[in-house]
């Protein structure tokens, strides 16, 4: 009977004119569609949820040895009890998903711990041959399972294979080489860090700050003189180096930062005085005042809130003539806020006695520079 | 003219036009929404393998990531202004100061941060760069523990003025703008300033997250517990409206590089850019839209590289209304917010200075965002208009419905699926269920319900009506001793709900089984009969209603009738006989003045079958009526098929009948016409519902001839 209702129903198909039979079949196709994606939401689910227990099974697997590893003295390595949990849980024994699983345990604990327990899990992350899956990742993977395997090996310290990473740090894919450089940096640390000087790319803001972060790790008292990056071409490169003197107060190469404020981009100057001040480069207020007018209000703007810093008695003048001539509300905040920290508030409180208006712009200003509670 | 000659009116071309027009619409909205889709899913992965291995707290704890001030415009937000205040507190960054701003509310909220936070008024300066109501205090707290939160208490003027009074008083490179009532992700926004800061050779000007509904989730202290399903109807449907927009929608213009909307519940902006530009507009409904239209177009016209960004990761939780009269006010606001927007920046439209910006993302929204529920509407009348006069093609009616309804679910089920694959946020099988099950019933109830808001929208546009309309929030539930309990649900808006929509799904079931009903009787009933039935019971009536018979005189009437029985009764005498359907037959005078009471659909099917159609005879039936519709007589019955005012012409017809089958074609003759006639038909029955058929599917003025 089906056969027949299904013949019928296809001959009458057949039968029916273009229009019918185009629309018919369009929505034939969407129902089919329709089933198709609801099967597909059920594998899925299925799929998600059997992985969602699998991860749970292992995350409870390995919570518990985890901690004994780390803490207990049966665990540690070279004793047997760590040699059969090598064994047990080693990359080669494990499924995919509790290798995923494993890095994920590791890699949080890691972040949570320094010194020796850090290092143990390091070794531990070696030992258990993770480090194979890693490298693997890198060289055989798709462009986002290489910089997986970056941050692999960066976050367990995986040294043997930096020269993977510093392959890839000036990757035409800027996620890849943003990973690379993280990885190099975490690997080799200011050993490495010459690579910098010699990149093509533009570093942006969020990979600077990554590389700032994992040199942080170190606890260096030092790093090697960057003030030479300082005349690259590369502008970013010279902000990145502007923001590692301060970082790591490397106050000697002021000259450079000083003769930076010449510099045609903008955003470099604001990066080289805010260093001076960050730095407390007293003698940067001079050459401050110097190119004060010659600069655009952006940059006038970090000049007047560096001179609240490392301005002296003779930057007053300029920052009164600031506070009571200039038009620009940005300007006349900073140029107060300057005074205030210079000492200089009764000056400004002198400029602005006069003043009936309480709407007044100076007034205003005044009275939030010499609220302490702001 | 044609070969044919045929009368084609004004009306039927604009009809034919019109649905064509339609048809057209309809096929380019649902393949953009198919394009879409894939360009989502695309951008979706992309985004997902990029930050699988990123750890956002990386740049947590360095004093070099840029300040970013946090606007939290309050308006009456007593009941849960605490709370979020709190959660906005805890967020995952290390420069960020909070700028709640109280836009003169009614109720004590103001009153309860004061107390809650230590708030103290302070002498605090700032520069009035977008002209905004007046300010009447600004408040700091004593408690250190505070110190990056700021209190502004202003005059009413609404979000955008609110708004405007957070971004003149911040003092960071970037601002964040979220609804208060808002639940965020603690890495919000960390993960909406790593556009800002992963961009290079261009400006990113603002950068927006996606927003879910909160409605029924648990969230303890501001932050998400369990993530449900709305218990409520019309929370639930705008949850699975909500993934649609947002993963199949705005990830795929923000790949496109054309997204224009950052939803006002969560954005990042660039300050400078959002200030130069002119901040948020007062004048406008649609004030998060409108604003990032316009720093786009200050970018353009700056000549300045730049670009918008999205985030698919769910960051922000919102409670939605949980009444049709709520969301009734909202949508409406939001279709007049759309119509403001686009006909502040109509310059856009099409300009290719804005690149895909005026080609795409604005002719998309002003086709598919505005005007898609206007056509709609227009359709849905244009269809009862129609069928009242008889001129709905039902079976196709029926095929274009199930084509509508089918691609609608489709899509929803679609975006489950990438849902589930890629963020699966609902857990329980039980929520994907439900989700589903609204997604079926949604093209019954919930989506009218968002045309007619659309609509009323539209007028509510053209009486000038500007009004945001009330939001009430139900707030957190409250322990017997008043104080909010450690865990809360969130409950929406108030349950005001009518009696008669609080029965919407059983509405919609019912819908579902009377479609499903008038499918079945589609499927099941004879296709003819069916508009055979329809053409006797009701078209023909209203048709003759509508169109008056034309004025003919009873003596014309009179002497055509025996003319024709005249011819007839020679012609047979002389041994003619009858035949079948045509190809092709020219005459310079067969009359189609019937054919302005076909439908496009037959108009169309005449382009495709002219020779059938135009050769047909064109004569109004009613001054023909050569049989008795009530008769059951014996004899040979004799369908005139073509009428022609050339013997010549007549008799080629003729031999295309015979040569199609109808050997008994024949002519007849008289009152200077020559008509083809053929018969095959014994019984009146037969040879009438065969007319009926030729009058509905080809010509509506065939007719019959009796011979006893």
């Amino acid at each position: 009977l089906l056969v027949e209702i299904l013949s019928n129903w296809y001959t009458s198909y057949l039968n029916q004119e273009f229009a019918y039979r185009f629309v018919g079949g369009i929505i034939f196709f969407i129902v089919l569609l329709s089933l198709v994606l609801l099967i597909g939401i059920l594998i899925s689910r299925t799929i998600n949820n059997r992985r969602d227990k699998t991860r749970e099974y292992w995350h409870k697997q390995f919570q518990d040895l985890l901690v004994r590893l780390l803490f207990e003295p049966e665990y540690q390595r070279g004793e047997p009890a760590y040699k059969k949990f090598i064994k047990k849980y080693h990359a080669d024994n494990l499924p995919p998903l509790g290798r995923e699983v494993l890095v994920n345990d590791l890699s949080e604990t890691h972040k949570g711990v320094r010194g020796e327990t850090g290092e143990q899990i390091e070794s531990l992350f070696v030992d258990l041959g993770l480090d194979k899956y890693s490298v693997q990742m890198i060289k055989k993977g798709p462009w986002y399972k290489t910089a997986k395997g970056l941050r692999e090996i960066a976050e367990f310290n995986v040294k043997a294979h930096i020269k993977l990473a510093l392959k890839l740090v000036d990757h035409p894919n800027k996620i890849l080489r943003s990973e690379a450089q993280y990885a190099a940096i975490s690997l080799g640390g200011i050993d490495v860090l010459h690579f910098v000087e010699k990149l093509r790319t533009e570093l942006t803001e969020w990979q600077q700050l990554l590389i700032l972060e994992r040199l942080l790790r170190f606890q260096l008292e030092a790093i090697p003189d960057v003030s030479h990056w300082l005349s690259l071409k590369n502008d970013s490169v010279v902000i990145f180096a502007t923001k590692l003197m301060v970082q790591f107060n490397q106050f000697r190469a002021s000259g450079e930062l000083i003769k930076l404020m010449d510099h045609p981009n903008d955003l470099v100057k604001i990066a080289a005085i805010d260093a001076l001040r960050r730095l407390n480069i007293r003698e940067a207020a001079q050459p401050i005042m110097e190119h004060y007018y010659q600069v655009k209000p952006e940059v006038q703007r970090t000049m007047l809130f560096s001179l609240g810093d490392i301005g002296n008695r003779g930057t007053i003048d300029l920052l009164k003539k600031e506070f009571a001539e200039r038009k620009e509300f940005d300007l006349v905040m900073q140029a107060g806020k300057a005074l205030h920290k210079l000492g200089a508030t009764f000056e400004m409180k002198a400029l602005t006695r006069n003043i009936t208006d309480q709407e007044d712009m100076r007034l205003r200003i005044m009275q939030h520079v010499t609220d302490d509670r702001i | 003219m044609t070969e044919f000659d045929l009368d084609i009116g004004l009306w039927d071309v604009l009809v034919a036009l019109l649905y064509n027009l339609l048809y057209i619409y309809s096929t380019v909205i649902m393949v953009t929404y198919i394009l879409l889709s894939f360009i989502s899913f695309v951008s979706v992965r992309k985004y997902l393998q990029k930050n699988s291995f990123v750890d956002y707290r990386d740049i947590l704890n360095t004093d070099f990531a840029p300040t970013v001030s946090v606007l939290a415009p309050a308006y009456n937000e007593s009941a849960t202004i605490i709370e979020n205040i709190r959660s906005l507190l805890s967020l995952h960054y290390s420069n960020y100061e909070v700028i709640v701003v109280n836009d003169g509310s009614k109720d004590d909220t103001l009153q309860r941060v004061i107390d809650e936070y230590n708030m103290v008024p302070v002498h605090y300066a700032w520069q009035e760069q977008i002209k905004t109501k007046a300010v009447r205090a600004v408040y700091k707290s004593t408690n250190p523990s505070f110190s990056n939160l700021l209190l502004v208490d202003k005059e009413n003027g609404g979000k955008s003025d609110a708004l405007n009074v957070g971004m003149n008083i911040a003092t960071a490179d970037y601002i964040t703008c979220i609804d208060v009532d808002c639940v965020l992700e603690q890495d919000a926004v960390l993960k909406l300033m790593k556009p800002f800061l992963d961009e290079y050779d261009r400006e990113v000007v603002a950068t927006g997250g996606v927003i879910r509904i909160a409605n029924s989730c648990k969230i303890e202290d501001g932050r998400l517990l369990e993530v449900k399903v709305p218990e409520n109807y019309v929370a639930r449907s705008q949850a699975l409206e909500y993934i649609r927009a947002f993963l199949l929608g705005r990830m795929a213009w923000s790949l496109l590089d054309g997204l224009i909307l950052i939803s006002g519940a969560l954005g990042v902006f660039n300050r400078k850019i959002a200030i130069e530009a002119g901040g948020y507009d007062h004048n406008t409904v649609g004030e998060d839209m409108e604003l990032v239209v316009r720093m786009r177009r200050h970018m353009v016209h700056e000549k300045r590289p730049y670009t918008v960004a999205f985030i698919p990761d769910p960051l922000c939780w919102t409670e939605c209304p949980e009444t049709w009269k709520i969301l009734g006010r909202q949508r409406n606001r939001w279709t007049r917010g759309t119509i403001e927007v686009l006909w502040k920046h109509r310059g856009m439209m099409f300009n290719p200075r804005y690149k895909l910006l005026g080609l795409l993302s604005y002719p998309f929204w002003f086709f598919f965002e505005w005007l898609a529920p206007l056509l709609e509407a227009f359709g849905l009348m244009l269809f009862f208009l129609l069928a009242i006069v008889g001129l709905v093609n039902w079976s196709f009616f029926f095929l274009m419905i199930g084509l509508v309804i089918g691609f609608t679910i489709t899509f929803t089920v679609l975006s489950l699926l990438i849902e589930e694959m890629t963020y699966h946020n609902y857990r329980r099988k039980r929520d994907i269920l439900r989700l589903l099950h609204v997604g079926v019933i949604e093209p019954f109830v919930y989506h009218p319900f968002v045309v007619y808001s659309a609509i009323m929208g539209n007028i509510d546009y053209l009486l000038g009506k500007s009004s945001w309309g009330d939001m009430t929030r139900k707030g957190f539930h409250k322990t017997p001793t008043g104080q909010a309990p450690k865990i809360r649900v969130v409950k929406g808006v108030t349950k005001n709900v009518t009696p008669i929509l609080k029965q919407a799904p059983a509405t919609a079931w019912i819908a579902v089984a009377v479609a499903f009903m008038a499918f079945a009787l589609y499927v099941l009933l004879d296709q003819d009969k069916l508009l055979l039935q329809n053409e006797f019971a009701f078209n023909k009536t209203i048709r003759e209603w509508i169109e008056p018979k034309p004025q003919v005189s009873k003596e014309l009437i009179k002497k055509e009738k025996e003319l024709f029985a005249r011819a007839m009764r020679k012609s047979l005498a002389a041994g003619g006989k009858s035949s079948k359907s045509s190809q092709k037959a020219t005459d310079e005078n067969v009359n189609t003045s019937a054919s302005k009471k076909e439908t496009p659909s037959k108009t169309k099917k005449s382009k495709t079958d002219k020779g059938r159609q135009e050769a047909l005879p064109t004569s109004n039936p009613a001054t023909l009526p050569m049989v008795s519709t009530k008769s059951q007589r014996q004899g040979t019955f004799y369908i005139v098929a073509a009428s022609y005012s050339e013997r010549g012409n007549a008799e080629k017809f003729l031999r295309d009948l015979k040569k199609s089958g109808f050997k008994n074609a024949l002519i007849a003759e008289g009152d200077g016409k020559y008509r083809v006639a053929f018969d095959d038909f014994s019984s009146e029955e037969r040879a009438r519902e065969y007319m009926m058929n030729i009058r509905i599917n080809v010509n509506g003025d065939a007719w019959l001839l009796y011979k006893p």
